[in-house]
Order: structure tokens, then C-alpha cells, then sequence
């Protein structure tokens, strides 16, 4: 592959290194540390664009090929992989078994468990699965200077020592380069059913989820599209797509009382696929936004926005148009941040990001995110420039 | 007085700070990096590992920060105080059909800040999963007494995000003032029952099965026999005095799903060879196996002078084989063992029973207890689920961890302590023998012996 | 020498389940304030550790209440280890001798409070001032004052004498009448021998009698208490009765404990066993016969506390309650905690007035919270600290002992049947 398909945000390497094993991704990290190259790892290449274009960039770290399956533990629900293996294939696997790695997230067919982990991809599990980084038992990682190093381990219950695994995640292989991974796995659950309803308004089918919600119906998942982003979907009017999971009966009876619950707008299977193609949409879209808010202020954040995709109860939104300028971001960033909140500008063209930072204001003073930085990093060899504050 | 937690070893701070508010801890914090000394943040001194002792230094009480400063129903969190007691707070969401998840043993007296410095479990980590999965964001003391805030009620915002990592830093990184809690809807329904079995083996193999069969109860735990004795004297709790082990099932979520996950494991218990299949039939008798369970620990003290609770963390599939060894290794040394754990997520608490009076049975004990943990750890397990590292194990550490991966934990410490003074001494080996702790000398010594 | 078994200070595994039971760490959030630091205190003293007043503090500022004792899986006697630690302690510096000397006898109790129906208010803070209790903080003759008891009738059998069953007897028992609740809770013990006579018991008050000694036992004047069991045990064998029948329970709990007291002495201990075996409090006699007892409406929003030495030294809490429940029309709604101590705790609030009054506060917003028309309890001590709890939140509702509503209740029901 040309050196231009490693190119990140407008920055492009001086060369490219695809390792197929742990002991090699150590070597080119140490290489590359040695000289003061710069590395930036990819995967899946789902959340390579999130983040400032990096300050130096010189080594293209590709890790799609260090997958596979270590060990699947079925009597224990544990799974050790390797970092490169993409959510999709490691589905399969555990399917037979009947169990999963509960997170969801966009283009499964791309997106590869370390790359998942670093980037913190949100996606509709969330709900019900909180954060990637709970199903993440423990990591084997390379510093920024070479050394592998590994954080936490195989039992489903761990104190011993510092969780250094959850540290990493969202860190955007800034810190280390996720290299393998052993995973908590879940019982698969027997049955499920995906509900469409259509609104006029998405605010209509917000009042109809808290309700749901309030009443201690139990949802699996939940997607909820304005009219705009509904578009992408080729969809018409805004929308709200419920899952409902387990044993049969149960799922039968949630179906029920989603039904009474959105009386009136005739909630009905939804199309296979369109909660996937949902998820996919800030993907589809020329600009997304991820806005982050409590709950409990996520309607106030969102007042007055267009182009809504909202994972209801998880505390997340994307705002998606196909254009955008600078003053867009910081309203909707100020909205968010004055929220207790925080707006990541996800997806955008090369000529925003160069107009605006892409984080916005980080919870962490920088100077401890700095010393973070500096331990586990020294010479800055891991993505520079990519985090918030310029780390 | 603050010399001791409920662990076994201790030692005298130099002084006692107990702080009422935020403000205050930073300014304590602020007073002892001036004077550059050593300070430990203790909650209840529930510890087991010895965390929350401070020889020499500064005993940093939390136990005054008791307010529950908002709960946010619709965000499903609540912002609390560190020396908010576990049951307390249950006691406080109940109202609003919320919980919070982990539930330690400790919970009627533990605090909320020393269970996010341990990282606790407790029996409904089987779900739930352990303190870990419900902190979002906490507003921390850095070691030169500056407030630091990181995450919070909204997920991933931008930056890195540490909560998780001071969570279960045991105080080494910090003192945490504030915490965002994730809660969690009450279960719809909770079916609570008692599968018993002649011998540990038979329950740990049905234990091993029904998790193997890809159901996750609530909650999963196993008492053998002394245990089963010791509850009885201490709870009246009427368990059959003859049964060899038995298995405490708590399964939570939809009816429909409740009955016919019950009937699944009533199946796997019988086909495993159980004698006897009991349900609570109330919340009263619901209650009172929790409490039995719960206070089993110190009830285990109607048996022997001394007892030593210790935790280690095996995969599941390893449970009845390390049940086996715990057995030997006790035998070898003369001492009388129960088990009461948390047998569905493998974190086996082995309690040696003993009279600290006849000398050299506390060094038996130890050593006894070092070679379950060497056990669990060469099996694929680990050194703690639930309980920390602090003075109790760091000595073993080396068999867990390379000298790089230690490094690398020391570095981010660093990170956010560079001079090193918040709980020295804790969770990381000495290279030296320790002066001020025996036992942690004796354990040094059997670090080194043991190591393969 | 009396001092704290070693036997019983290893029990203690110091897991800490005790702390949150405890009202004094649960106000001052303090190790040295709860019951397991106490006991390391008790262990560091009998280590030979000088007994400093900035280390007894801590042992003085205990309740006694023994609710650790509830909460402690492992069967530490905390309430053994701090009576005899007082002791010990007595040995080397008698504490409150005035306190005991007052209490040590009926007729000097009865002097004082006789005192106090002549004098006002002022005239009890002079009389307290000058012996000594009120002497140096404001704050203790504040609590004083709100202490005071109201002047209540005096018991109708003060002398001695015996109340006939009022229904097919069923049995006969002896009431203590003590010593606070002879002087000034005598309307208690009329109603209480009133229920019983209701239920068919004859009720035989010996003449004899004496203050059970439990405030000389929890001060640390073992001798005292032992010299007033004797007189008791004395007094109750030569009434014959089945048992003895106790409405204020730090008195039964003491009472309950006299063989314990007298295990040393040959020529007692064996009676004394016998008088303990035999106390029961008043609820645990009546609810069994509460079949006899005919109890009319009384429209009542009531909460009730569990006196210390009631639910945690005799395990006494379904009794009461199950007894109000029989009051057609009383609506009984549970405070949180209804078990943790309000700060009476014998002469604790004299002795400590800051930590008893944090305790009480602590106690009155969780009576306030229940919304009462009265509150319940079923010991003298209790009666009067919650009486002051409640004039200091400004909420004016009645004190009453179980005995008064129960009472209260039949005599309703005594207007129905006519």
C-alpha cells in the first residue's frame, strides 16, 4: 500500500511497518524511539481521525495484522486476542459459543479491538455495557520507549497493582501501542427484537424514551435520529429505534410495554440493519460533532440542534451536516462545556480542523495530563500532538 | 489508635488528621507537603491489606466527608463524599428505585472513598462488576494539595481520563474528596436460594458448571462447613449443620428470566449432587442470608483466636482444582481453613484459622497463606480481587508483574506524586526488607524464596 | 483488681462493623470515638499504658449503649469490657462520686427531687451548681435545666404493698420501682401494675427494695452495685414471686445481669442467677397475655425509640412494637434507626453534655422526619432526653412510656364496655 492511505489528517509518513507479531511491534517502536521518529498506530482506521493532526508523524504503525484469537476461554467467558483482530470476526467466534464481548460499535467489519479500546468508541451498548473499557480484563502494551509491558490479567476480578488497562483507553495510542488484549466476555442472550417508531419531532420521541425509562422498562439499546440525520439512513421523519434483549418471554413482555408506552406511533420491527447503519452515520456525514452531556442535561445541550443521532441514556450525541465552520463548533462546544459536558469534533474536513481544535477544553489540567504523557512516552514518540492540549 | 485497619499489621502515624470538608483536606494535603511528609487517606479502616496504615506519617480521616451532595435520577448518578458509608447511600437511592452496584462485605461501615482506594467488590461484583465500573468522575487532592477534576456525570470527555486508574490506587496517587457514582435501576425481581452439597469439591464443580453454562447470576457464593458452623452460632441463621458446602445463588432481572435461570441451576446443582435445594421464602429470610454471609468473616472468630482472611483470584475453571490445593497447604501446616468467597467470578477468600498465643503459628499461617497465593497466581490468577495489595502483598508482587511492568506503574505514580509521599511503601515490593512491619519482613523473605 | 478480660479484648478482630452502630463515632466520624478503638484503649491500658485523662476521655465518652454488641459478629461483651475497664479505672480516680451517692439511695433521690418541686428552676441550678454535677461548662447546666424532670406524681404503692389481679389470676410477679422511676415516673409504674392486674397478674412491690445499681455498675462503682444487688436479690427472694417484672430497661438489663455481678460471691451468686433468670421487662410479660387485655381506639401517630439497654442488652424490640400494634387506631411509623442511642444514657448527659447533645440531634431529626403526635419509648433516662430533644427542635409533642399509651388504651377500652 502507497505511503498516502497512512495519511492522517493531512499529515503523511515516511514509511509504513505492518508486524504480524508482538516481538516486531516492540522492534519498530524501539526503532523508531531510538531516532526520534514519530509512530501513529492504526487499525481498523474507525477512530484514526479523531484527534488534532499530529505534530510529527513519521512511522505508520499498521496493526491490522497482528489478529487473532489467542484463546477463547469459553468455561471462564474470558478471550485473549490480539490487538489487530476486528470486532466482527471475533463475534463469529464467540457466537458459536454462545457468548459475546459486549461493545458495540460502528463498522465492526473494520474496527479492531485495540483500536476500540484506545479510541473509546462509543456505540449503542453503552446503554446497558457502560464503557469498552470495563470489558477489558488486561493489557499487554509497548511504552513510547519500546518496553512491553503488561497491566492487569486474565480473571474477571483483579486489584493487584494499578489498572494501567483502563488508563489507556481513550488515550488514542498516545500513551502505548495496545498490542493484546484479554477480554470479560457475556452470555449471548436468547432472543431480541429492534422497534422503529417515527415522530414529527425528535423531542416527541425523547419524552416517549424517559418515559419508557422512568418506568423501569428495561431497553437494551437505544437510537434516536432527527429528521436530518434520519436522511442519511434514507429514512423519513426523526426516529427511535428501541432493542429489547433476553430470555424470550421477557423480550416479548418489553415489547408489549414499549407498544403501550408509544401508543400512537405504531412502533413496529425495525428494517435489519438500520440500527447498524444509524451508528454509522457521523461516518457518512461531512462533519460530526460528538457531544457528551449528563443525562439529565443532554436535552438543553441538544436545544436547537439539526442533524441529531443521540445513543438516549448514555450520555451521548453526534451532531451531523455536511459543512461547518468554526463558530459552529464553539457553539455547540460551549453548550456542551458550560454542561458539564464536552463536544469532540470527530469527522471533519481537513480546512475546520485546521481552524479549530477538535477536543475542546480537557477535564484534566495539562499539566498532569502532560506528566502522564511524559512517563509512559518520554521522548514524545507515540502520536504527538494528537491529544488534547497538544500531547 | 489509627494504627490499625482490619488487617493484620500495624503501626503508629505521627498525627491524625480528620478533616470536614474538601477545602480542609487540601489544606492538610498542602500542610504535609510543606513539611514534606508521608500522609494516608483512610476511610472506615475496613482494610484488609493494611492500606490505611501509616508508620510515621500522617493519617489523612475522610470518615467527617459524609454528605451525599446530589443524586441525578435521570443521569443515573450521584456525587458523594468519600466518607459516605456503602449502606448509606443504598439506603439513600432506595427511595428512587436506584443502587449503587458493589455492595463489599464491609458495606455497613466501609466509606465510598476507601472502597474506590481498593477498588472493592463484594458478592454482587458478579454483575455488577467491581468499584471500578461505577465511578465516573472524581475530583482528587495531588500530593502538593491541589484540587484536580477528572471525568464525570458525561461520558469520554476530552482528555485523558484517570478516574479508573486512581480507582483501586489504594491512595498512592492521591486523596479523593468527591466521586461521581454510576447507579443503576433496582432489579425487577430477585429470587435468593441455598443449593447444599456434601463436600466443597461437589459445590465448586456445580459453581464452575452454571458459569461454564453461560449463566451469570447476581451473585454466587460458597461457604464450607466451619463457615456453615460459624454463621449458625453467630446468626442463628439454622443451616443444616451436616452439609459439606453450600452455594448462596441471588439471581436479578426480569421474572421470567429469574424462574427459568433458577430451574436451569437447580438442574446443574442436582446433576452435580446436591443434597438439598432451599429458596428464601421472604425478604426477611433473604435478609438474613446476606447478613450471615456478609458478617461471616468476623462471626469465623467464635472459632479461633486469630484468623487470617485472605483473597486471591483464580479463572473460574481452575476453582476446584485451587480448592484442593488451598486444602493441602492448610493441612501441611496444621491449620484449620474455611472458605466463605465469591465463587462465581473465582475470588476465593480462604480464611486460616489459628491462636496467635502458640508461638510461630502466626509465621506458619503466613507462610501457609503465601503459598495459596503463589498457587492462585501460577494457575493464571492473581494476588487480590477485592481486597488491595497495600503492606499484605507487596512483597509478591514480582510474581505477577516484570520489573518493566512495575516500572511502568511507578512511572505514572510519579506522575501524579513526584515526591512520593502519598502511602509509601504500599503496593509495590521493597527492595529492602521493611523495618516497621514483622510480618512484612517475613513475607519478603518468602517473596524471594518462592520466587521461580 | 476488677479489670477488662484479655479473653474478651481478643475476640475483637477489628474489622470495624461496629463504627457505624456507634452514635459517638457516628457524630465525631473518630476512631478514638468508637467502640473498636475503645477496646484498643482498654487493651493499651491493661499493657500498662498511664490511664491520662486525654486517653479516658474517650472511654468516659462511650454510651454504654452497647449497640456494637448488636452489631459485632464476633461476640465481643462490649458492655462487660467497659463496665470493667470503669472499674479499673475507678480504682486508680472515683468518678462522680456525688452522681452515685445521689442514685445510691431512695430516700436521697427522693430529698433531691423533693428539692426540686419546691424550688424553680433556679433553685435546681443552685442545688446542682453547689453539689458539683452543673459545675463547669454552661452547656451542661443548659442541659441540666432541659433535663429536669416535670413533677409527676410519685408511685401509689411507694410503700410497698401488692395490686390484686383484676381477672382470673394467672400469675403472681414483684415490680422493681427503683429509683428516677419511683420519684418521678410514678404514673409508669401505676400503669404498668394497672396492665398487669388487667391481665390477671398480682403484682407484689416489695418494701424492701432498692435502686438496681445499674448507674453505680456503669460508673465504675462495682462495690456499690454489688452491695445493692444483694439487698435486691434479699428483697424479691422473700416475695415469692415468678418473676419480676422491670419498665425501665436499664434497669432489666442490669438486673438481668446480677448473676454475673455476683459470680465471685458463694453465698449470693446462686440467688442471684435466680433473680436474673426471673427479670423480665414489662413488655415481654405482657405481650404474651395481651389476650386478656381489651384495648380501645387511640387515634395516635407514634414513633417509637428502642431504649439501648432494651434492644441491644436484652434483644427486646419486636415486644413493643408488637404491643402498640394491638392499639386499634395507633399508627405506628418506624424512625430511621430507631435502635441508636439518643444521648441519655444513664448520667452521660450530665457527664457529657456536648457528645450527648450531638447524639441527640443526630436522634431528632429522625423522629422529626416520622412526623409524630407522641413519641414511645420504655425507660426513664430516654424519656427525659427525648423530652429535651424535643423542646430544643421546637417540636411540641408528649413523651410517653409504653405503660401510659398501653394504659391509656384499656382504659378506652374500659368506656367502650360500658
Amino acid at each position: 500500500m502507497g505511503l498516502a492511505t497512512y495519511a492522517v489528517n493531512g499529515a503523511a509518513p515516511s514509511r509504513h511497518v505492518a508486524p504480524t507479531s508482538v516481538d516486531a511491534v516492540v522492534a519498530a517502536v524501539r526503532e523508531a524511539d531510538d531516532v526520534g521518529q514519530a509512530v501513529v498506530c492504526f487499525g481498523g482506521r474507525t477512530r484514526l481521525e479523531v484527534g488534532n493532526t499530529p505534530a510529527r508523524y513519521d512511522v505508520a504503525l499498521d496493526l491490522g495484522a497482528l489478529s487473532g484469537i489467542v484463546e477463547h476461554e469459553a468455561g471462564d467467558l474470558t478471550a485473549t486476542v490480539l490487538a489487530g483482530t476486528t470486532v466482527g470476526d471475533l463475534a463469529r467466534t464467540l457466537a458459536d459459543k454462545g457468548q459475546m464481548w459486549p461493545v458495540e460499535v460502528a463498522r465492526p467489519r473494520s474496527a479492531t479491538v485495540g483500536g476500540i479500546i484506545a479510541g473509546a468508541a462509543p456505540g449503542p451498548s453503552r446503554l446497558r455495557y457502560a464503557h469498552p473499557r470495563d470489558w477489558v480484563l488486561g493489557i499487554r502494551a509497548v511504552r513510547g520507549d519500546g518496553t512491553l509491558t503488561k497491566a492487569g490479567g486474565k480473571v474477571v476480578k483483579n486489584v493487584t497493582g494499578y489498572d494501567l488497562t483502563r488508563l489507556y483507553a481513550g488515550t488514542y495510542g498516545s500513551l502505548c501501542v495496545i498490542v493484546e488484549a484479554n477480554l470479560k466476555l457475556w452470555p449471548l442472550p436468547d432472543s431480541e427484537r429492534t422497534l422503529l417508531s417515527r415522530f414529527d419531532d425528535i423531542a416527541a420521541a425523547w419524552d416517549a424514551i424517559e418515559a419508557l425509562r422512568r418506568e423501569g422498562v428495561e431497553l437494551d439499546a437505544v437510537v434516536t435520529a432527527d429528521r436530518a440525520a434520519a436522511s442519511y439512513v434514507g429514512e423519513i421523519g426523526a426516529l427511535a429505534l428501541l432493542r429489547l434483549r433476553g430470555a424470550r418471554p421477557v423480550v416479548a413482555r418489553l415489547v408489549d410495554a414499549v407498544s403501550r408506552g408509544l401508543t400512537g406511533c405504531d412502533p413496529d420491527d425495525a428494517r435489519p440493519g438500520l440500527l447498524e447503519e444509524l451508528v454509522d452515520v457521523p461516518f457518512r456525514a461531512g462533519v460530526g460533532l460528538r457531544l457528551a452531556a449528563p443525562e439529565s442535561r443532554m436535552r438543553e445541550v441538544l436545544q436547537g440542534a439539526v442533524g441529531i443521532v443521540r445513543f438516549d441514556g448514555a450520555g451521548t450525541a453526534f451532531l451531523v451536516r455536511e459543512k461547518a465552520d468554526e463558530t459552529w463548533v464553539t457553539r455547540w462546544r460551549d453548550a456542551a462545556e458550560t454542561r458539564e459536558g464536552s463536544a469532540i469534533l470527530e469527522r471533519a474536513p481537513l480546512s475546520l480542523r485546521q481552524r479549530v481544535d477538535t477536543w475542546g477544553t480537557p477535564i484534566l489540567p495539562r499539566t498532569l495530563a502532560a506528566r502522564i504523557k511524559a512517563a509512559l512516552d518520554p521522548r514524545g514518540t507515540l502520536a504527538p500532538g494528537r491529544m488534547a492540549g497538544g500531547l | 489508635m489509627y494504627e490499625y485497619d482490619a488487617g493484620f499489621d500495624r503501626a503508629t502515624p505521627a498525627l491524625v488528621a480528620a478533616p470536614g470538608t474538601a477545602a480542609e483536606t487540601a489544606a492538610v494535603v498542602a500542610a504535609c507537603a510543606r513539611a514534606e511528609v508521608p500522609l494516608v487517606a483512610r476511610g472506615a479502616g475496613t482494610g484488609l491489606a493494611g492500606g490505611a496504615i501509616a508508620p510515621g506519617g500522617v493519617v489523612v480521616s475522610t470518615a467527617r466527608l459524609r454528605r451525599i451532595l446530589e443524586i441525578d435520577t435521570e443521569s443515573r448518578a450521584a456525587l458523594v463524599e468519600p466518607g459516605v458509608v456503602n449502606l448509606a447511600l443504598a439506603d439513600a437511592l432506595a427511595p428512587h428505585g436506584l443502587l449503587f452496584g458493589p455492595d463489599p462485605a464491609s458495606q455497613r461501615c466501609s466509606t465510598i472513598g476507601g472502597n474506590i482506594g481498593n477498588n472493592a467488590g463484594g458478592p454482587h461484583a458478579l454483575r455488577y462488576g467491581s468499584v471500578v465500573q461505577h465511578v465516573l468522575g472524581l475530583e482528587l487532592i495531588l500530593a502538593d494539595g491541589t484540587p484536580c477534576a477528572m471525568g464525570g456525570r458525561a461520558p469520554d470527555r476530552a482528555g485523558y481520563d484517570p478516574t479508573p486508574f486512581v480507582v483501586g490506587a489504594e491512595g498512592t496517587v492521591g486523596i479523593v474528596t468527591k466521586a461521581w457514582l454510576r447507579l443503576l435501576p433496582r432489579p425487577e425481581a430477585v429470587r435468593t436460594f441455598l443449593a447444599f452439597f456434601a463436600d466443597v469439591e461437589s459445590g465448586a464443580e456445580a459453581a464452575t458448571a452454571i458459569i461454564a453454562e453461560g449463566i451469570i447470576p447476581a451473585a454466587l457464593e460458597m461457604m464450607d462447613a466451619p463457615t456453615i458452623r460459624a454463621v449458625n452460632a453467630a446468626f442463628e441463621a439454622h443451616l443444616p449443620a451436616d452439609a459439606g458446602s453450600l452455594l448462596l445463588v441471588e439471581l436479578e432481572g426480569p421474572a421470567e428470566e429469574c424462574e427459568a435461570r433458577h430451574e436451569r441451576i437447580v438442574a446443574i446443582c442436582r446433576r452435580g449432587g446436591a443434597t438439598d435445594i432451599k429458596a428464601a421464602a421472604n425478604e426477611e429470610e433473604r435478609a438474613l442470608l446476606w447478613k450471615a454471609r456478609k458478617l461471616g468473616y468476623p462471626a469465623l472468630a467464635r472459632l479461633a483466636p486469630n484468623n487470617y482472611l485472605m483473597d486471591g483470584v483464580v479463572p473460574r475453571t481452575k476453582l476446584p482444582e485451587t480448592l484442593r490445593q488451598v486444602a493441602v497447604i492448610a493441612e501441611r501446616y496444621g491449620l484449620l481453613v474455611a472458605n466463605m468467597f465469591h465463587i462465581g467470578d473465582g475470588n476465593l477468600h480462604p480464611t486460616l484459622l489459628f491462636d496467635a498465643a502458640v508461638p510461630g503459628t502466626t509465621e506458619k499461617a503466613i507462610e501457609a497463606s503465601a503459598l495459596i497465593l503463589k498457587h492462585c497466581v501460577e494457575v493464571g490468577g492473581a494476588l487480590s480481587g477485592e481486597h488491595g495489595i497495600g503492606v499484605e502483598k507487596n512483597q509478591f508482587m514480582r510474581w505477577v508483574f516484570s520489573d518493566a511492568d512495575l516500572d511502568t506503574m511507578h512511572r505514572v505514580r510519579d506522575a501524579f506524586d513526584p515526591s512520593g509521599r502519598m502511602n509509601p511503601g504500599k503496593i509495590f515490593p521493597t527492595d529492602e526488607p521493611p523495618r516497621e512491619l514483622p510480618l512484612e519482613r517475613l513475607k519478603f523473605r518468602f517473596a524471594e524464596d518462592m520466587w521461580v | 483488681m476488677p479489670q477488662p478480660a484479655t479473653e474478651d479484648l481478643r475476640k475483637c478482630i477489628h474489622c470495624g462493623m461496629c463504627l457505624e452502630a456507634c452514635p459517638t463515632y457516628r457524630v465525631s466520624g473518630l476512631e478514638t470515638e468508637s467502640p473498636r478503638g475503645r477496646i484498643h484503649l482498654m487493651q493499651a491500658l491493661l499493657d500498662g499504658r498511664p490511664a491520662t485523662p486525654d486517653l479516658t476521655i474517650h472511654l468516659d465518652r462511650c454510651l454504654a449503649c452497647r449497640a456494637c454488641e448488636t452489631a459485632c459478629p464476633s461476640a465481643v461483651p462490649y458492655g462487660r469490657l467497659i463496665e470493667s475497664t470503669r472499674a479499673m479505672l475507678q480504682e486508680r480516680k472515683p468518678a462522680n462520686p456525688w452522681l452515685l451517692w445521689l442514685f445510691g439511695h431512695p430516700s436521697r433521690l427522693r430529698r433531691a427531687f423533693g428539692l426540686l418541686s419546691l424550688y424553680e428552676r433556679s433553685g435546681l441550678r443552685r442545688l446542682l451548681h453547689r453539689t458539683g454535677v452543673a459545675s463547669r461548662l454552661p452547656q451542661r447546666l443548659r442541659m441540666a435545666e432541659g433535663l429536669v424532670p416535670q413533677m409527676r406524681p410519685r408511685f401509689s404503692r411507694d410503700s410497698g404493698g401488692v395490686v390484686m389481679p383484676r381477672a382470673p389470676m394467672r400469675a403472681r410477679v414483684g415490680l422493681l420501682t427503683g429509683c428516677v422511676m419511683r420519684e418521678s415516673f410514678g404514673d409508669v409504674h401505676d400503669a404498668a401494675a394497672a396492665l398487669l392486674s388487667r391481665a390477671g397478674v398480682e403484682v407484689v412491690i416489695p418494701p424492701r427494695q432498692v435502686c438496681c445499681g445499674a448507674l453505680h455498675a456503669h460508673g465504675g462503682d462495682l462495690q456499690g452495685a454489688r452491695e445493692l444487688a444483694r439487698t435486691n436479690v434479699m428483697a424479691f427472694s422473700e416475695a415469692a414471686v415468678s418473676a419480676i417484672v422491670v419498665d425501665s430497661a436499664g434497669c432489666g438489663a442490669h438486673m438481668k445481669h446480677y448473676g454475673e455481678l455476683l459470680a465471685d460471691d458463694p453465698e449470693w451468686a446462686d440467688r442471684a442467677n435466680l433473680l436474673a433468670d426471673k427479670t423480665k421487662d414489662l413488655s415481654e410479660i405482657l405481650l404474651p397475655l395481651a389476650g386478656q387485655l381489651r384495648f380501645g381506639p387511640l387515634p395516635l401517630r407514634v414513633t417509637y425509640q428502642d431504649p439501648c439497654h432494651l434492644a441491644h442488652a436484652q434483644g427486646i424490640r419486636a415486644e413493643p412494637r408488637a404491643l402498640l400494634r394491638l392499639i386499634p387506631g395507633l399508627e405506628l411509623v418506624e424512625m430511621r434507626e430507631a435502635d441508636r442511642c439518643c444521648g441519655s444514657a444513664g448520667i452521660y448527659n450530665l457527664t457529657q453534655p456536648e457528645f450527648s447533645e450531638r447524639v441527640l440531634d443526630l436522634k431528632m431529626a429522625d423522629v422529626v422526619a416520622t412526623r409524630p403526635q407522641a413519641v414511645v419509648t420504655a425507660n426513664p433516662g430516654c424519656m427525659l432526653q427525648l423530652r429535651y430533644g424535643l423542646e430544643r427542635v421546637g417540636l411540641d409533642v408528649p413523651v410517653y412510656h409504653l405503660a401510659e399509651v398501653l394504659e391509656s388504651s384499656a382504659l378506652a377500652g374500659d368506656e367502650l364496655r360500658r
